[in-house]
């Protein structure tokens, strides 16, 4: 005799059995109403919802059977619509599954398919017309303490062999989804599905199929079970959106492409538009990012870069955004991107990086055609810009022996701009030079105090209204080219004259810092404001605020990216009225 | 009397040259095509020559690997004139001796001539 029976009456079960069934199809219920109340709803929502709806299905008719009042005939009633409640519940739960897992193919095949859902209709069938209850009679359903269980009449072995085999399908697969899948919220999902469904399974097997399979009855806890599964998944719902899609389903359809790595680098998810991208055909999930997958620089060398971004994400977990890079799958030709790295973090702890990207060879090309352009322009510019200038010298020196003052003037005034005509198309051949890496470098050692001393008298020849005054540090020999580096200084130094008109003084500093030298160029003029430091060394920046800038914004640009290029830096402070300080930094030779 | 040979697609620019170096006291012979320079040059034997790397028909650079290649010629300085700012290491390169970036001035001009003639 069970233990339960000894310590309760039959009554005390049978209201015992009730609360326990009720508190179970009330939670059932409620997580049906969750789960009703997704924004969206899926395939294995329905199948979960409809599994939820037959375990009560199961459980509702047992309230009544076992409240105490007794009708005969109701009672068989009330048992038909309860088997029909568990004898469909593995095969929906095996749909479930198979939606879940993405494999729901497998059982849209007739065979398969019609096995999961025909073979429930004959156990059905059975059940309704072999019921037990019609053969033990009266007297021992009443003799039963906590109600009485009719599974499928005298086939209930079969069922329950069929029962826990499709239900052990499942769980299989939820538990091999949990091992093998590197998408870490499809794994925590299957995981906090197959916990919260295999309690009520366990227990429930053991008490409502093997002990009755053998005659035996103790308290059925199936049913009970469910509010605790109820509850697990419910908990899963607020806390880890159970069920919705792992984001990978949505990622899968939008435009841009994504791919998803773990923090070994290893690819989690690569969505469709990617595939696309990159023409690739395989799966690649599994395989090394940087091996498969990489990215080159924007001048579509083949060759994987040095230092890949995706390994800076992972090291500094912080985001990167570019669109100087392109990406390469297997030696094909590369394709430039614009693309976003993300850290991808769960509870502060790093799991890996997104990488989400668009395709911009439209747009490369048409830079590359306007770059093209600018070029030759600029190019084609400067041959009548020479003999222009040429020419202009010898009548300037043909009216200074006639002692024209007034044409001497007009002169003067043209070579004034053929200055300013020969610096723009300077600094339009640069910057379309250095977008097309066609800017060479000369380097070698060289004094730059000596450099800076050069430029400086230089500049305070044509500028007598200003002083310009240097403070050096201890002599510095830095590694770089001698010219470019001279362009660096009468950009920033010729800003600094321009920005500056009120005050007298421009100070130019060295100072040696561990391996690198320090040049700052300080003036006491009007200064930058906040929001546009940052932009200032962008391509074209110029002020819309200030009207009197002239030229094409493209000195600073230019400066920054001859710095990036001898591994330096280049920055600004600077404070409204009170001046600006640009620094830039060089690597000592 | 040093001679100078300019080669240059530029009418404009060989005339404004030719003057500035007459006026410097050089002789000076000007072509305007990279075509038969080589026979050119023999013929007439110039001290220096001023060279446009980029002309059509014909690549500055080919005409100085041409040049390198001719024991008679050899020896000949090379100035190789360029719109590209960065004519030194093209210069350096194409194993021209200087350089003269376009747009350059008169002194520029004179100074280069003065240092391979002298």
């Amino acid at each position: 005799m069970p233990i339960l029976q000894i310590v309760f009456s039959n009554f005390d079960l049978k209201i015992f059995n009730i609360l326990l069934i009720s508190m179970a199809v009330i939670s059932n219920t409620a997580l049906i109403y969750l789960l009703f109340k997704r924004p969206v709803k899926y395939a294995y929502t329905f199948s979960f919802i409809f599994f939820l709806f037959l375990i009560n299905f199961w459980g509702l008719p047992k309230i009544i059977i076992n409240s105490g009042f007794f009708n005969y005939n109701l009672y068989v009633h009330l048992d038909k619509i309860s088997s029909f409640g568990y004898i469909f519940i593995p095969s929906v739960f095996i749909y479930f599954t198979f939606s879940f897992i993405g494999k729901i193919r497998l059982l849209a095949k007739p065979i398969p398919g019609m096995a999961v859902f025909l073979v429930p209709f004959i156990f059905l069938f059975l059940s309704w017309n072999t019921n037990l209850i019609e053969k033990r009679g009266q007297a021992d359903i009443v003799n039963n303490s906590w109600g009485y269980e009719s599974p499928a009449g005298d086939f209930f072995g079969i069922f329950l062999v069929w029962f826990e085999t499709l239900m052990v399908i499942s769980m299989l697969m939820l538990h091999k989804l949990y091992k093998t899948s590197l998408d870490p919220i499809k794994k925590r999902q299957s995981l906090w599905i197959f916990v919260a469904v295999f309690i009520p399974l366990l227990v429930g097997t053991i008490t409502d199929g093997v002990f009755p399979l053998f005659g035996r009855h103790v308290f059925p806890m199936a049913i009970p079970l469910t509010s605790i599964m109820a509850l697990i998944v419910g908990y899963a719902i607020y806390k880890f959106d159970l069920f919705e899609p792992s984001p990978n389903n949505i990622l899968s359809s939008i435009g841009d492409g994504v791919i998803t790595i773990n923090t070994d680098r290893k690819i989690t998810f690569i969505n469709r538009s990617a595939k696309t991208i990159l023409k690739i055909k395989n799966s690649l999930i599994g395989s090394t990012f940087d091996k498969a997958i990489y990215f080159t620089d924007q001048f579509r060398n083949k060759k994987p870069i040095l230092n890949s971004p995706v390994t800076e994400v992972i090291n500094t977990i912080k985001q990167l955004k570019s669109d100087q890079y392109c990406l390469s799958y297997k030696n094909r030709k590369p394709i430039p991107v614009s693309v976003t790295l993300n850290p991808i973090k769960t509870n502060q702890q790093l799991i890996g990086a997104s990488i989400t990207f668009k395709d911009i060879s439209y747009e490369k090309e048409l830079e590359k055609n306007k770059d093209d352009f600018i070029s030759i322009a600029s190019h084609e510019l400067r041959t009548p810009l020479t003999s222009l200038q040429l020419f202009n010298q010898l009548l300037l020196k043909d009216l200074e022996k006639k002692k024209d003052n007034k044409l001497q003037n007009y002169s003067i005034q043209i070579q004034n701009q053929l200055g300013r005509l020969t610096k723009l198309t300077t600094d339009l051949l640069d910057t379309s030079r250095i977008s097309t890496n066609g800017l060479s470098y000369y380097k070698k050692q060289f004094d730059l105090n000596q450099l800076i001393k050069e430029t400086i008298e230089n500049l305070q020849q044509a500028n007598l209204g200003q002083k310009i005054v240097y403070e050096f540090g201890a002599d510095s020999k830095v590694y770089g080219d001698k010219e470019r580096i001279a362009q660096v200084l009468i950009n920033l130094i010729t800003n600094a004259l321009k920005y500056s008109h009120s005050s007298k003084k421009i100070i130019v500093k060295t100072k040696i810092q561990n391996n690198y030298t320090k040049i700052s160029v300080q003036d006491f003029g009007r200064g930058i404001k906040k929001s546009m430091q940052s932009k200032i060394f962008q391509r074209y920046f110029r002020n819309i605020e200030d009207p009197s800038q002239s030229g094409f914004g493209l000195g600073l640009y230019i400066s920054s990216q001859i710095i990036s290029n001898h591994q330096g830096k280049m920055w600004v402070e600077s404070k409204i009225d009170r001046g600006s300080t640009f620094y830039f930094t060089l690597p000592t030779a | 009397m040093a001679k100078v040979l300019v080669c240059d697609d530029d009418q404009s620019i060989l005339e404004v040259i030719k003057i500035m170096l007459e006026e410097s006291g050089f002789e000076v012979v000007t072509i305007n095509s990279g075509k038969g320079i080589q026979k050119k040059i023999t013929e007439i034997k110039p001290n220096l020559i001023l060279l446009d790397i980029w002309m059509p028909g014909m690549d500055g650079k080919e005409i100085i690997t041409l040049l390198r290649r001719d024991k008679k010629l050899r020896d000949i300085p090379i100035v190789v004139i360029s719109a590209l700012n960065d004519t030194e290491n093209i210069a350096k390169k194409s194993g021209a001796d200087g350089f003269l970036s376009k747009p350059f001035s008169m002194e520029d001009l004179v100074g280069v001539v003065y240092k391979y003639t002298h």
